[in-house]
């Protein structure tokens, strides 16, 4: 994977800027890891896992092992082999012995089976694995053998249904963002298996074909099918849709995509927002303004970076998304997820305080922005470790009242101002907080 | 129709009550469940037990513990061969059958029984409360009432942190969220989401809960 130099981006955003970022990043990241993976309460739209907070072997292992593959590629400095090897073990351990992962549903909790998390963890893991064949090292069996060996048993054996994979084995529903991340891994695992996968590959495209919408402001988008009559359509699932696409159109140049691709671009640039990316539209065209995604929004980055040598990238997005990104880091390295949790859904923009669960970091989130980020090039001067994350301390609001998140490198804390009460508390690398009272 | 083996993890943020109970077992993979045993884990993780057992009939309840106790390093113990054997085959986790062994702490997901106490120190339980929206929805479905079970728990244990799920502010919200949701997606999303803020009931209106967790102590 080549780097992205920007010229425009780089006039404005320095690249060491970008790397000290990265850098951070990087930092928080390893400062959630326990002995088993990383950990940390989730914040998400569906629900949230803020009690059970252990290793999940879930899409952020995506995020992470992408990331530290092209940072490696384009530094060689092998700090990032050894970081993303530490986490391709976890995984080879989190592997059960049906092939699927060790609790892969992230805002679900504790469970298995999780979509299109298991996909994504194959690609992080397939991307691993190719860079190590590549390199010559022999070890790269190991991890190709744990993604072929979720593709088979569970992609393929229990969400396959000959016209796409499915939601979960009993869930009939065909969603395209799921199907896009499977189509990704698959594409890698052809290449790396030497197995034609063509005719998943095909369904899994029409899927996404067929849940662009083509008119009116939802145009360019694809509805996320699981969420019913509602018709929900995502920005951060499209994004993850067009950066399949891009992926299959380097194996196979077909016309169509380009203008899918280009449409879904379209659509995602008018997301943007200096806050952060509106959710979506609701089926009858009224925008979801609440919440706006900052740290999940580097799959929109990715999206506008791998489509910029196409020339399909709107113009000014990629410097948008980059300001958002950079703008909102905290002190200690991580980002928030996300700016109007409190009107969860509402059409009108929040504009109060954030709530708790905008303002935590969250890894299977912050992943995306990393994985974003390492794709630039990046300017890197000499030790490539920071220091432990310093503190940050953000006020924000839980059931409208006033709060202050603490972060340390060792810890998270949610402070409720009138009477000084901790309400949560989470020691990092472990599996539940030492105070919930949410 | 759902059966044991049929988690409900909807793309909806929530389908209540479905899943509840089904051919007479518990699913544990339905949402009242798995924020019940979130919880009792959480209470379990603040005693910092060495070894815990697991009270439960049910493989699968079982096996929804030990995902969830993975990485406390406890020492597991299952009541029986079958449900070991099931915890070593699908999570490929050590565990052990209790037999005589006396654990630090007893979790059991729906099944105190004030009859039949466990032996351990301190015990995690949770019961269904009849006193409850559910008893208005299914009268006589639910058949204990949690403050009398607890009553009796507490001649031999200190009972601490009682959290109550669904409790009425709850299952109000959750209810004008779902009359809602035809007329107006916007207002759906709100009101559920504000109502999901208030599964969880820390004051004294666990009482009225539907399902009740409690820590006793020796």
């Amino acid at each position: 994977m080549s780097s992205f130099l920007l010229a425009n981006a780089k006039e404005v955003w320095q690249a060491q800027r970008i790397a000290t970022a990265v850098l951070k990043l990087d930092a928080w990241l390893q400062s959630m890891r326990s002995e088993y993976g990383f950990t940390g309460p989730i914040a998400h739209w569906w629900e949230s896992s803020l009690v059970f907070c252990g290793p999940m072997i879930d899409w952020r292992y995506e995020g992470i092992l992408s990331g530290y593959v092209t940072l490696f590629e384009n530094t060689e400095n092998s700090l990032w082999m050894e970081r993303a090897r530490q986490a391709a073990e976890d995984i080879v351990l989190g592997q059960l012995p049906d092939g699927n992962f060790f609790n892969s549903s992230f805002q679900y909790g504790a469970m298995e089976g999780g979509t299109p998390h298991e996909a994504s963890v194959d690609i992080g893991l397939l991307e691993f694995a190719k860079l190590l064949r590549q390199n010559g090292d022999q070890t790269w069996r190991r991890y190709f053998d744990v993604a072929e060996c979720n593709i088979n048993a569970y992609l393929l054996g229990s969400l396959w249904n000959g016209k796409g994979f499915q939601e979960q084995p009993w869930d009939a529903t065909l969603v395209p963002n799921k199907n896009a991340t499977t189509l990704e891994a698959l594409v890698l695992y052809q290449e790396l298996a030497d197995r034609d996968m063509s005719a998943y590959i095909e369904q899994s495209l029409q899927v996404i074909l067929s849940a662009q919408e083509h008119f009116g402001v939802r145009a360019g988008a694809t509805v996320h099918t699981g969420t019913g009559k509602h018709r929900l359509a995502i920005g951060i699932y499209t994004a993850r849709c067009v950066c399949a696409l891009l992926r299959l159109f380097d194996l196979d140049p077909r016309p169509i995509l380009l203008k899918v691709i280009s449409d879904g671009l379209t659509f995602l640039n008018r997301l943007l927002a200096r806050s952060g990316t509106f959710f979506g539209y609701y089926g009858n065209g009224i925008r979801i303004a609440n919440p706006r995604w900052i740290a999940p929004s580097g799959d929109l980055l990715r999206a506008a970076l791998l489509a910029s040598p196409h020339g399909l990238t709107p113009a000014g997005m990629i410097e948008s998304l980059l300001h958002l990104l950079l703008e909102h880091q905290y002190a200690s390295g991580g980002m928030p997820t996300a700016y109007g949790f409190a009107e969860r859904g509402a059409s009108r923009p929040y504009q109060g305080l954030p709530e708790f669960r905008d303002v935590l970091p969250v890894v299977g989130w912050c992943d995306k922005a990393f994985r974003a980020l390492a794709l630039l090039d990046l300017d890197f001067e000499g030790d490539v470790t920071l220091d432990v994350p310093e503190e940050s301390r953000i006020r924000c609001v839980w059931k409208g009242q006033p709060c202050l998140f603490f972060e340390k490198s060792e810890s998270m804390q949610l402070v409720r101002e009138r009477g000084n009460d901790i309400i949560y508390e989470w020691r990092k690398g472990t599996s539940y907080p030492s105070i919930y009272r949410l | 129709m759902e059966t044991l083996d049929t988690p409900t993890r909807c793309s909806k943020p929530l389908a209540l009550g479905k899943g509840e109970r089904v051919g007479g077992a518990v699913n544990p993979y339905s949402i009242e469940t798995r924020y019940m045993l979130d919880i009792m884990c959480y209470q379990l993780h603040a005693h910092r037990p060495r070894s815990v057992r697991i009270a439960s009939d049910s493989v699968e309840m079982v096996k929804a513990v030990g995902r969830r106790l993975a990485f406390e390093k406890y020492q597991m113990f299952v009541p029986d061969e079958e449900m070991r054997d099931a915890v070593r085959a699908s999570l490929g986790l050590e565990v052990q059958i209790a037999g005589n062994a006396l654990a630090d702490a007893a979790l059991c997901p729906f099944s105190i029984s004030a009859k039949a106490l466990p032996a351990e120190q301190l015990i995690v339980a949770s019961l269904k409360n009849a006193l409850s929206y559910k008893s208005l929805l299914r009268p006589g479905s639910v058949g204990t009432m949690a403050f009398r079970t607890m009553a009796r728990v507490r001649n031999r244990y200190h009972i601490q942190d009682v959290i109550g799920l669904y409790p009425p502010r709850f299952i109000a919200v959750w209810t004008l969220a779902n009359a809602m949701e035809r007329w107006n997606a916007a207002a759906y999303y709100r009101l559920s989401d504000i109502a999901m803020q208030h599964l969880y009931e820390f004051g004294p209106l666990w009482r009225l809960s539907y399902v009740v967790v409690f820590t006793g102590k020796r």
